[in-house]
């Protein structure tokens, strides 16, 4: 694979990179260490253990067990302060596991886009013909940025100039795609407000 | 082993060092019948102590079960010499602090004063502040002063009780707020309050010290403890573990329940009484499976309202030793009528 191909396929794969949400990522990779969390099953095991007792209480006449009644609200007000003691370390224990996710996720989504940056900052993907292609020389500084030589187009810029086309593309799909759910729901008040229109003349008859 | 407590109030009576005796309940229990039985037989078996009774419920009703005029100053009861008697009346008490506030040349004070008088649960904190002051009493070392013993609060229903009782961390953690505020605003507050803000500083911080005293005593049973009033009926029942729930949450010691109003009708030729009783039964039984380790006082219902020093020490003696319905039963008529 030459380094045209190569420079432009990892351009496309930034390109997707940068499309991923990061919060959504974070979510994701949170919700995978939650679920191996020892806590959670506690608290899961709490839930169902207070369910019990409520649907245990629930069956009873308070007025004829009055006792029993109580003893079970006991049990669960004081379940109720475990669930939250638990849900409240949870909570800060992903705090900062999210904290550590999201500065990987970080590093791991912009790393492609770097690698490009540092390691073919000197790489060409394409050579001028001089006499043919001759740009003015500052312009010529721009298609061989940082590091190339003259006469060349840069890795970077052809990565940048990627990066362009697709963002056009992708605004141009989604513009395209509201216009058209914009244009189908005026079809669709259109379309109804006849019907209604019909049905009043046809009830006025 | 099963250790059932002892159904009567010795333990409170007997004990040295309790300060504060919180007498509460749902409303119309009997908590004034209560609190000023517990008082009286308090002053009656410690002649040698000073005990106080301070009303903290805005529809007072010591002076009707003592049949004497009591005001918002501790006054002895008549034939009684070691029990006196106040009545914390909240409307007035917010007059005189508006009117000791008012200044019509200083309008942050003005603006103090009304602000004060519209807060939520104000009541309470003008009780709390009579507290605070009879720490300080305690405290002084002025002869004229009397100083209480015990002081037994006849509180205002659960809610107003609750709040009574969590005035101490809500005003810290106001006091806490407020000194943060005139950190950040100080040289605001210098160009208003001028002098004045050392003042205010002064008084909060006196304020702060005597309600984190107040904080620590409440929270210890060898000072302080709560007495639960209820009668044998569901709603009552329900509320009264609520308010030891709430009481537990604040640290208070809690041990003692007294039962008011039971027919023990069991010799009865009433059949309403002997229905009503049978339904008080059911109940009593469920408190006693409960709240096994905790004081139950079982008090009759007499044939009368108990008022004046006479009746209620006819009552009162059913806290220390309990009520037998075949040996005690000529008591439940022989209340005089007022």
């Amino acid at each position: 694979m030459n380094s045209l191909d190569t420079v432009t396929i990892l351009a496309i794969l930034v390109f997707i990179i940068s499309l991923l949400d990061k919060s959504t990522v974070n979510k994701w990779i949170s919700t995978i260490f939650i679920k191996k969390s020892p806590q959670l099953d506690s608290l899961n095991a709490l839930i169902i253990q207070r369910r019990e007792i409520e649907i245990e209480r629930n069956k009873l006449s308070a007025q004829d067990n009055y006792a029993r009644w109580t003893k079970l609200n006991r049990r669960l007000d004081k379940l109720d302060i475990e669930i939250q003691s638990i849900s409240s370390q949870i909570k800060s224990s992903n705090v900062t596991s999210t904290a550590t996710i999201s500065t990987i996720v970080t590093i791991l989504l912009s790393s492609p886009q770097w690698i490009l940056r540092l390691f073919y900052a000197k790489t060409a993907v394409m050579h001028l013909i001089p006499g043919i292609n001759t740009f003015p020389k500052p312009f010529s500084l721009i298609l061989r940025f940082p590091w190339g030589k003259y006469n060349t187009v840069g890795a970077v810029f052809w990565a940048a100039a990627i990066d362009i086309v697709l963002t056009a593309i992708k605004n141009w799909t989604v513009v395209t795609k509201q216009l058209l759910t914009v244009s189908n729901t005026n079809t669709n008040t259109n379309t109804n407000n006849t019907n209604n229109t019909t049905t009043k003349t046809d009830a006025s008859k | 082993m099963d250790f059932a407590a002892d159904p009567t109030l010795n333990d409170i009576i007997t004990h040295d060092t309790l300060r504060w005796i919180f007498v509460g309940g749902k409303g119309g229990v009997g908590k004034t019948t209560s609190s000023s039985s517990v008082a009286v037989q308090l002053a009656l078996n410690n002649p040698t102590k000073q005990y106080l009774l301070i009303s903290t419920d805005p529809a007072h009703n010591l002076s009707d079960a003592f049949d004497q005029k009591f005001g918002k100053d501790a006054r002895v009861v008549e034939g009684l010499d070691n029990l006196s008697c106040m009545e914390i009346d909240p409307s007035s008490t917010m007059e005189e602090f508006s009117a000791s506030q008012s200044d019509s040349s200083d309008p942050i004070n003005n603006v103090l004063a009304e602000v004060t008088s519209s807060i939520p649960g104000i009541d309470e904190a003008f009780s709390f502040m009579e507290v605070l002051k009879h720490i300080k009493n305690q405290k002084s070392d002025d002869e004229t002063i009397v100083k209480y013993d015990t002081i037994v609060f006849d509180t205002a229903p659960t809610g107003h009780t609750l709040r009574f009782l969590q005035l101490p961390s809500t005003l810290e953690k106001l006091l806490g707020k407020f000194n943060e505020i005139t950190g950040k605003m100080g040289s605001l507050l210098s160009m208003m309050g001028g002098d004045q803000k050392q003042e205010m500083f002064n008084k909060l911080a006196d304020i702060k010290e005597q309600v984190t005293e107040v904080n620590k005593q409440f929270q210890d049973p060898e000072l302080t403890t709560f007495i639960c009033v209820c009668i044998s009926e569901f709603l009552s029942l329900y509320e009264t573990e609520r308010l030891i729930q709430d009481l537990m949450k604040y640290n208070m010691d809690v041990n003692t329940i007294i039962v008011n109003q039971l027919l023990f009708a069991d010799e009865d030729e009433c059949k309403r009484c002997q229905a009503r009783w049978k339904m008080q039964r059911k109940y009593l039984d469920q408190m006693d499976e409960l709240y096994e380790d905790y004081h139950l006082i079982k008090m009759p219902l007499l044939g009368n309202e108990i008022r004046g020093l006479p009746n209620l020490k006819k009552f009162s003696k059913f806290l220390l030793t309990p009520y037998d319905p075949i040996k005690d039963k000529d008591v439940v008529f022989s209340i005089e009528e007022r």
